[in-house]
């Protein structure tokens, strides 16, 4: 070997037996868009069965207030949202992917803050929509009875106290313990090309 | 240009570029395909703003740089070795299992940077692929190149 030229020339000798085969590719390919299908299919059925749910509600219990209507339709916004959130792209990073490498770790940084955030966010949201919902719900069932009305509301109260100061600060260190090392990761790649 | 030419063209040199950065033949397998299933989902929407080329590597090496567990691995792979009997083919096949090493002790960008230049990459395409400029893609190239050069100069490989 004399010079780079040669080893440049070795390199181009790896073995590339274990290349994936391209009718191989079109099978992964195709289970992708069969999953996705079949994610998208599931996400229709719990739709229509939340309708069906509310509807039986709406026909078959007897509703006087309401406040009993309201808690419901916040309860059933809070199933439909909590289905979109499941059923949503899991990540945007392939949309910048064709980025340049420099770019990518920049949007790919942002983008995992982002998803941090969000993720505590949404958390918090969707406990309050269910504590708002339920204090609705609950009115009619004990407005006409002191102890009940004590009962619920008070459990309601515990409820949100413990979630409020110790569920979610739980959930949103962990959200950060998981992310960081992603975020390390990509901040020391980046130093790299700003060096 | 049809996926399977496309395949044809860059499946080989995408999935050396993928072994450099990961020296796991089986990761590379794995990034390769995850690449070109890339190729495949966004192919309509590839708007010729750059080269085919320049847009494959650069799926292909954001996908490197995503794969966060593969990272400051220096091992190892025993390649199937065909040949044991063929002295040359094992002096080879030393050098080459050597030099994916060298390559994977480097940091990731200059991972990319090399693994590019070793397929024939252009350095102007190797600087929009990575995003640096093309004066920095060739001092890094230099120096990537004399520190593997000098490596194997240490260790009696040339």
């Amino acid at each position: 070997m004399e010079s780079f030229n040669d080893i440049k020339l070795l390199w181009q000798t790896n073995e590339t037996t274990n290349l994936p085969q391209l009718a191989d590719i079109e099978v992964v390919m195709r289970q992708y868009n069969k999953k996705r299908k079949k994610k998208t299919l599931l996400a229709v059925i719990l739709l229509v069965c939340i309708l069906i749910i509310l509807f039986l509600l709406i026909t078959f219990v007897t509703i006087k207030m309401w406040t009993t209507y309201f808690g419901i339709i916040i309860w059933m916004g809070l199933a439909f949202y909590s289905i979109y959130l499941k059923f949503r792209r899991q990540s945007k990073s392939s949309n910048f992917e064709a980025l340049a490498n420099n770019d990518f770790l920049i949007a790919l940084e942002k983008e995992e803050n982002q998803t941090c955030i969000g993720k505590s966010k949404n958390q918090a949201l969707l406990f309050i929509a269910w504590a708002v919902g339920f204090s609705f719900y609950i009115y009619e069932v004990s407005a006409n009875n002191t102890n009940s009305l004590v009962i619920g509301y008070g459990s309601l109260v515990v409820y949100i106290i413990a979630i409020w100061f110790f569920y979610l600060p739980f959930m949103k260190k962990r959200n950060q313990k998981n992310i960081q090392k992603m975020i390390t990761h990509i901040k020391q790649l980046k130093s790299q090309i700003n060096e | 240009m049809e996926f399977t030419e496309i395949y044809k063209q860059y499946g080989e040199k995408i999935y050396r570029v993928c072994l450099g950065f990961v020296n796991d033949s089986e990761k590379a397998k794995d990034l390769t395909q995850e690449t070109f299933i890339a190729v495949l989902q966004n192919f309509k929407s590839f708007r010729h703003e750059c080269a085919i080329g320049t847009w494959i590597y650069r799926i292909a090496t954001n996908k490197c740089l995503r794969s966060i567990e593969n990272e400051k691995k220096e091992k190892k792979i025993n390649f199937p070795i065909e040949v044991e009997d063929v002295i040359n083919e094992n002096i080879r096949e030393e050098k080459l299992i050597f030099l994916r090493n060298c390559v994977t002790k480097l940091p990731e960008i200059d991972r990319i940077i090399i693994t590019l230049f070793m397929e024939d990459v252009q350095q102007e395409e190797i600087a929009k692929v990575t995003g640096l400029s093309h004066a920095n893609v060739r001092v890094k190239v230099h120096r990537i190149k004399e520190k593997i050069y000098k490596k194997f100069k240490e260790n009696g490989k040339l």
